[in-house]
């Protein structure tokens, strides 16, 4: 082989960390025409590089910059893999099984102990595993046992917070402006009336409205019925009085349990409950770290949010962008990453990347990770169990190959 | 992390000790209720402080775990728990009556662990009535154990059900161990009236082996006595022994009938 075409591959598979091949190298650029080290040299690496070129991995090894303060996973030389709290978010595809909510669960397990403050939006009963680590979190289950009041506001100006929860509302359950603005109209009503009203007070005060059957307001009633009647039926006994404040839940850890709900009911809880949460630190002094970790992240974020013109975009993917100042860190967990919208692409400090069945997922991941080296492209393709990609945008900048650790009977 | 199933009455009680320090928001129409314990004698003179109530609720929640994990596991005023700060703040509960404090030897090192009992005075302070108990009518310490040993059973291989108070044709046995071919009852004797009886009628519902745990070493010799009088084709089906050495009788049990086979 070509001297330098030797050089070159010896960079390429990581063999410029062995000491031998280094030590021969350095005796051929001093004396290149000695064709003994040559043949030495091309004896000792081409095995090797044959050997890396049908079974190794084709990312490089990572050095101890990949350590992190909140470990999830170890690399190949066996260097713990975490992220710090101060790099804000942390984006997890993989297909389903594939280990997501386990990761969000040794996330924020560690978080938690370290006496920061979790939410966790979750469909599967799963995560209340979490309590076994510590008796210190409330288990929200939609049931009526925990209620609390989404119309309150997280401090700011009322007028608003009413604007926020309009937009939250016609969002979630596709109504449009008409409707928005008449709820607009009919919430402050509210709170001129009443400073602490709730949903069902809502949904009362318009339907005791008469508008004549043609016209447009009585449609706007209409709609603004049906969805407020459905989401009475399964979330009126939540949002109902005495409830707990929202500020006390936002001191403490808790669990929402969002399975038994619609899947508009999904977005609007979530949504609702993030923005509050959001605004509440973005206007209060809050010294402590917030972690936020969504079980489905297309609840949230996904892509189609971002493409209503009519809607405008969404709160929530304006939030993501600010709330790293209010220490809020958001850790997302998606089986269709192709289908999230570019605010938690463009935000999201660390990517993870399990397995994943859909080319156009493992498309999208790799090209939001920036992985353009064609073996790793490839490898991308082909996760074995446990394995991930890890990419963090600061501190260590190439895509690595890491392993999450087997953790039983979670 | 373990693998213990957390069920909603688990999550409901749960939230309710956290929630328990927590001043609920009512409208107009709702009235806000005070926290205040309703001592036996009908009067209110002793305020709970949130810091209690989440203390006595977690008692509710997990009665049969050490003191020393509740610290571990619980905060209170947002902070976790030292031992020095634990037992001034149990000893406090104890002298108002909420509490009652349990020393028990679970065998090997470290002495006698302390545990929490829930007084009639304690669930009042808490609007609720005893619900987790475990075993019928039968003291703190039996059902203690009970607990505690069905526990350690649940991790031995070989073992396929664990049932507290299981009960085989109308018998209650104190703990019903469930292997692939047999039946094992394990009795917790805090004295040695009945042992003699509950061997028989195990053995008569159809018991393969029994296990009787005594309390100390006395009550192990007065059970030795008592059932000194029964067939020997009864005595060969029991296995006599003080109580924290249960799992251990069990196992040794286990692996003769593998050699056995």
């Amino acid at each position: 082989m070509n001297p330098m075409a030797l050089v070159n591959q010896i960079i390429e598979n990581g063999l410029d960390k062995d000491p031998r091949i280094m030590a021969l190298l350095n005796c051929i650029i001093r004396n290149p025409d000695d064709k003994g080290k040559i043949d030495l040299l091309n004896r000792l690496a081409s095995p090797k590089i044959l050997y890396n070129q049908m079974f190794g991995k084709p990312f490089k090894e990572t050095d101890e910059t990949v350590n992190g303060l909140i470990k999830f996973a170890y690399t190949e030389n066996s260097v713990p893999v975490g992220i710090n709290p101060d790099e804000p978010h942390a984006l997890i595809a993989g297909q389903t099984g594939s280990g997501k909510s386990i990761l969000l669960m040794i996330m924020l397990g560690q978080v938690m102990l370290r006496g920061a403050t979790i939410w966790l939006f979750a469909k599967a009963k799963d995560v209340r595993n979490l309590l076994n680590l510590s008796r210190e979190i409330i288990v929200v289950d939609f049931c009526g046992q925990t209620k609390f009041n989404p119309l309150l506001s997280p401090g700011v100006d009322v007028k608003f917070w009413i604007n926020c929860f309009s937009d939250i509302f016609i969002q979630a359950f596709g109504l449009y402006d008409g409707t928005k603005n008449f709820l607009l109209h009919n919430i402050d009503y509210l709170f001129t009336e009443n400073n602490l009203p709730t949903i069902l007070d809502l949904y009362r005060l318009i339907k005791a409205q008469k508008f004549p059957a043609y016209s447009r307001y009585a449609r706007y009633q209409e709609s603004a019925i049906n969805r407020l009647g459905g989401m009475i039926t399964s979330l009126g006994r939540v949002f109902d009085y005495p409830c707990i404040p929202l500020e006390e839940l936002a001191k403490r850890n808790v669990i929402f349990e969002i399975q038994g709900l619609t899947s508009e009911q999904q977005v609007f809880v979530v949504n609702i409950l993030l923005t509050w949460l959001f605004y509440y630190r973005l206007y209060h002094n809050n010294t402590g770290y917030h972690f936020v970790g969504i079980d489905d992240a297309n609840l949230v974020f996904d892509k189609s949010f971002e493409h209503r013109p009519d809607r405008g975009l969404p709160i929530i993917s304006h939030l993501v962008s600010t709330v790293r100042k209010s220490k809020v860190n958001v850790f997302v967990a998606s089986q269709i990453p192709h289908q999230l919208g570019s605010s938690i692409h463009a935000n999201s400090y660390t990517k993870i990347m399990f397995g994943l069945a859909d080319g156009r997922d493992v498309d999208c991941m790799v090209s939001s990770m920036g992985i353009r080296d064609s073996k790793q492209l490839q490898y991308c393709h082909r996760l074995g169990k446990r394995e991930i990609v890890v990419k963090f945008s600061g501190r260590y900048q190439e895509p690595f190959l890491a392993y999450i650790p087997e953790v039983p009977y979670v | 992390m373990c693998n213990k199933e957390i069920s909603d009455t688990i999550i409901r009680l749960n939230n309710a000790r956290i929630l328990s320090s927590v001043k609920l928001i009512t409208s107009a129409k709702h009235s806000n209720t005070t926290v205040k314990a309703t001592n036996t004698t009908g009067s209110n003179k002793d305020i709970i402080s949130p810091d209690s109530k989440a203390l006595l609720w977690d008692i509710h929640t997990r009665p049969y775990i050490p003191v020393t994990e509740r610290y571990k596991t619980i905060n209170l005023d947002g902070k976790k728990i030292s031992a020095g700060r634990g037992t001034r703040f149990v000893d406090s509960l104890q002298n108002k009556g909420l509490i009652k404090v349990h020393r028990i030897n679970r065998g090997g090192r470290g002495g006698r662990a302390k545990f929490l009992e829930l007084t009639e005075k304690g669930y009042q302070a808490i609007n609720t009535k005893p619900g987790l108990k475990i075993g019928k009518g039968a003291g703190f310490e039996h059902g203690f154990w009970q607990y505690y040993v069905s526990e350690k059973l649940k991790g031995i291989e070989g073992v396929k059900k664990v049932t507290i108070e299981g009960n085989l044709m109308n018998k209650a046995i104190d703990i019903l161990v469930e292997t692939s071919n047999k039946l094992i009852a394990i009795e917790i004797a805090m004295n040695p009236e009945h042992e003699k009886i509950n061997i028989r009628k195990d053995i008569e519902v159809g018991c393969t082996h029994i296990i009787i745990g005594c309390k100390d070493s006395k009550i192990l010799n007065h059970v030795t006595k008592r059932i000194e009088s029964l067939s020997d084709d009864m005595k060969i089906k029991v296995t006599l022994c003080l109580v924290h050495t249960v799992i251990e009788k069990f196992k040794e049990y286990l692996d003769l009938k593998k050699e056995d086979v």
